[in-house]
C-alpha cells in the first residue's frame, strides 16, 4: 500500500487548518480509508482537541524522531473510528525539535500501512511550514473570502509551487457567508479562485456548529445534519476521486426562504 | 486615459465608461495626481445618463481635488438637462470646430464632436510616438491646423517625441524574459531586460526590469520600469492595479481614494499603459485607433 500524503496549510492562522483536517480526516476514515493525521504545529497543538484525543496522547512525533518510542506506538486511535489514527505534537517543544529529514522519514514510513496521512500544518511560512511540506505530495490551501487570507495564500501557492514533491494544490474556501456574499460585503467564491488561479476543492459555509464541535472534540462530519459537515463530507468524496457537484448555499441558508418555501409548497398542493 | 493639455486644464475622456461609478472612479484617479491640482476640467462623458444628483457629486469631487469643472460634452440627453439645470457649460469647443451644434440631434453629431476634440487637445498633446504618427494619416486633419497652434505645446512635443523614439530603440535592443504564470505574493522578477508576463500579478510581488513592463493580466503588485534610470520605459498590462509603480526615477503610489484591496475580473478590459510626463506618472489607456 502506498498511500497519499497531504498537507493542510494556509499561511495565515485562524482560517481553520484544523478544523479542515480533523473533519476530512475523520470524513475519510468513514468512508473506510485508512487514515493518519500528523500534527506538525510543535508547542501550539490543537488538532488532538479537536477530536478529543487529548487524554489518550503518551507519545508524541518528537518522541519518535528522538527514539524514545515506536512509530507505532505512537499513534493514537481515534474513539470512534479504527481506521483513523493522530501523531500528536509536542507541547513542550518547538519547531526547531523535527527536521525536514525526519518528517519526511516519518511520512514515508506511514505511507506503507494507510491510504491517506494528513499533515496539519502550522501557520507562518517558517521552518514548521517548511517540515510539514517536506514529505508531502498534495496540499490543500485553505483560505477564507477575506483580503489578509486570499494575500497569504497567494503567498503559499507561490512557495508550494517552488517545491517539486507537490504534485497537486487545491483550494478550500472556508467560513464562506453566502448572505454577506448576496449583499457584496464578502468577497465571493468566484473572486476568490480567481485571484489564486487555483483548482477548488470545497466550499465550507460558515457554521456555528463547529465551535460547539470543537469544544466537545467531535469533528462536524459526525454530523449529518449539519450543512458544513455535508461539505466537509463532499470534500472528502473529492479527495478520493469522485466528482460531487458544489453545495448550493444560497438556498440552503436562510432560514426565511426555507419557511416560503415550505408554505408555497403547501398553498400548491392544497389546490 | 487620454489627456491633452489645454491652456489651464485638460480634457478627461470618459466617453467609454458605462456607469457613474466608473466615471467617478476614473476621476477621482486622474485628480489625484499633482499635476492635476487647481486646473480647468473638461469631461467628455460619452452616452452615460446622469441625474442632477450624480452631475452634482462629480462636480463637488472635482472641487475638493481642488480643480474646476470647466464645461462638459456628452451625447445623453438626460446629462444634458441635468448640466443645463446645474449651470455647467456644455462644450464650447463645438463652434470652433464648426461641428453641427448637437442638441438637436444627438447621436452622430455628439461623437462627431468628440473626435474633433480628439484632434484638437487628445491626440496631438499626448506624447506618444505611435500616437503622432497615426495623427499623419488621420482623415480629419484639417482641424488641427486651425487650431493647434494655439492650444498645443509644440516644443514639449517635439522634444518627447525625439526622446522617445531614441527610447524606444533601446527597450527594443534590451533581451525579453517572458513568463507564463501568476506571480505571486512574496515572488519577486528581476531582469536586465524587458518582462512580459502572461498571467497576473498578485499584490504583494514585484516586478523589476531595465526595460519595459508588459503584464497581460491584472498588474496588482509593485512594478518598476526603467531600473536604471531609465524614465522613458513603460509599464502596460490588461488592468494597471499597482500598489506602487516606478519608472526610472519617478514614483507613484496607489491614491488613497481608490483604494480597492482586489480588482474584479471582466473580459472587458481596456488595456492601460503608464509613462513620464513631465516628472509624473501618467496612466492612460489603450485605445484601439490609437
Amino acid at each position: 500500500m502506498t498511500g497519499r500524503v497531504i498537507v493542510i496549510t494556509s499561511g495565515k492562522g485562524g482560517v481553520g487548518k484544523t478544523t479542515t483536517n480533523a473533519n476530512i480526516g475523520t470524513a475519510l476514515a468513514r468512508a473506510g480509508n485508512k487514515v493518519v493525521m500528523i500534527d506538525t504545529d510543535l508547542g501550539l497543538r490543537n488538532l488532538d482537541l479537536l477530536l478529543g484525543l487529548e487524554n489518550r496522547i503518551v507519545y508524541t512525533i518528537v518522541d519518535v524522531v528522538e527514539e524514545r518510542c515506536k512509530l507505532k506506538q505512537a499513534l493514537v486511535k481515534d474513539k470512534k473510528n479504527p481506521n483513523l489514527c493522530l501523531l500528536a505534537a509536542a507541547q513542550t517543544r518547538d519547531k526547531t525539535a523535527v527536521t525536514e529529514e525526519q518528517l519526511k522519514d516519518i511520512c514515508d514510513k506511514l505511507k506503507k500501512d494507510f491510504d491517506f496521512i494528513l499533515v496539519d500544518c502550522p501557520a507562518g511560512i517558517e521552518q514548521g511550514f517548511q517540515n510539514a511540506v517536506a514529505g508531502a505530495s498534495e496540499a490543500i490551501v485553505v483560505t477564507t473570502p477575506e483580503m489578509s487570507a486570499v494575500r497569504d495564500a497567494d503567498r503559499i501557492i507561490g512557495l508550494l509551487e517552488a517545491k517539486e514533491e507537490i504534485k497537486s494544490y487545491r483550494l478550500l474556501i472556508n467560513r464562506v457567508r453566502p448572505n454577506l456574499i448576496k449583499s457584496n460585503d464578502m468577497m465571493s467564491v468566484e473572486d476568490v479562485v480567481e485571484i489564486l488561479s487555483a483548482e477548488l476543492i470545497g466550499i465550507i459555509p460558515e457554521d456555528t456548529g463547529i465551535i460547539t464541535s470543537t469544544n466537545k472534540g467531535e469533528p462536524i462530519v459526525n454530523d449529518d445534519k449539519s450543512l458544513a459537515g455535508m461539505a466537509y463530507r463532499n470534500v472528502a468524496q473529492r479527495i478520493m476521486g469522485e466528482e460531487v457537484p458544489f453545495l448550493n448555499l444560497e438556498e440552503e441558508t436562510s432560514v426565511v426562504a426555507k419557511v416560503k418555501k415550505f408554505f408555497s409548497n403547501l398553498i400548491g398542493k392544497e389546490k | 486615459m487620454d489627456k491633452g493639455y489645454i491652456e489651464n486644464g485638460f480634457i478627461v475622456d470618459l466617453t467609454n465608461t458605462k456607469k457613474t461609478s466608473e466615471i467617478i472612479y476614473e476621476l477621482s484617479r486622474i485628480l489625484d495626481m499633482p499635476e492635476s491640482k487647481e486646473k480647468h476640467i473638461c469631461l467628455k462623458l460619452g452616452s452615460v445618463d446622469l441625474s442632477e444628483t450624480e452631475l452634482t457629486s462629480i462636480k463637488s469631487l472635482v472641487e475638493v481635488m481642488e480643480s474646476q469643472l470647466a464645461f462638459i460634452s456628452t451625447s445623453s440627453a438626460t446629462t444634458l438637462e441635468s448640466a443645463t439645470a446645474l449651470d455647467i457649460k456644455i462644450s464650447e469647443f463645438t463652434e470652433q470646430v464648426e461641428a453641427p451644434s448637437f442638441e438637436n440631434k444627438e447621436e452622430e453629431p455628439a461623437s462627431e464632436v468628440s473626435n474633433a476634440l480628439d484632434n484638437i487637445f487628445g491626440d496631438e498633446a499626448a506624447p506618444t510616438p505611435i500616437k503622432a504618427e497615426s495623427q499623419e494619416i488621420h482623415p480629419v486633419l484639417q482641424h488641427d491646423e486651425i487650431i493647434a497652434e494655439q492650444m498645443v505645446e509644440d516644443e514639449i512635443r517635439e522634444q518627447n517625441n525625439v526622446e522617445i523614439s531614441a527610447q524606444k530603440v533601446e527597450a527594443e535592443s534590451l533581451p525579453t524574459l517572458y513568463l507564463r504564470k501568476t506571480i505571486r505574493s512574496g515572488q519577486s522578477i528581476s531582469s536586465d531586460g524587458n518582462i512580459v508576463v502572461i498571467g497576473d500579478v498578485n499584490p504583494g510581488s514585484e516586478i523589476i526590469a531595465k526595460g519595459d513592463i508588459t503584464v497581460w493580466g491584472i498588474l496588482g503588485g509593485i512594478a518598476h520600469a526603467g531600473s536604471d534610470g531609465n524614465n522613458y520605459a513603460r509599464i502596460r498590462a490588461l488592468k494597471l492595479n499597482p500598489v506602487q509603480i516606478r519608472i526610472g526615477e519617478v514614483f507613484a503610489r496607489r491614491p488613497d481614494t481608490i483604494n480597492l484591496p482586489y480588482i474584479q475580473k471582466s473580459s472587458e478590459y481596456v488595456p492601460e499603459e503608464a509613462f513620464t510626463y513631465k516628472g509624473s506618472i501618467v496612466i492612460r489607456k489603450i485605445h484601439e485607433e490609437s
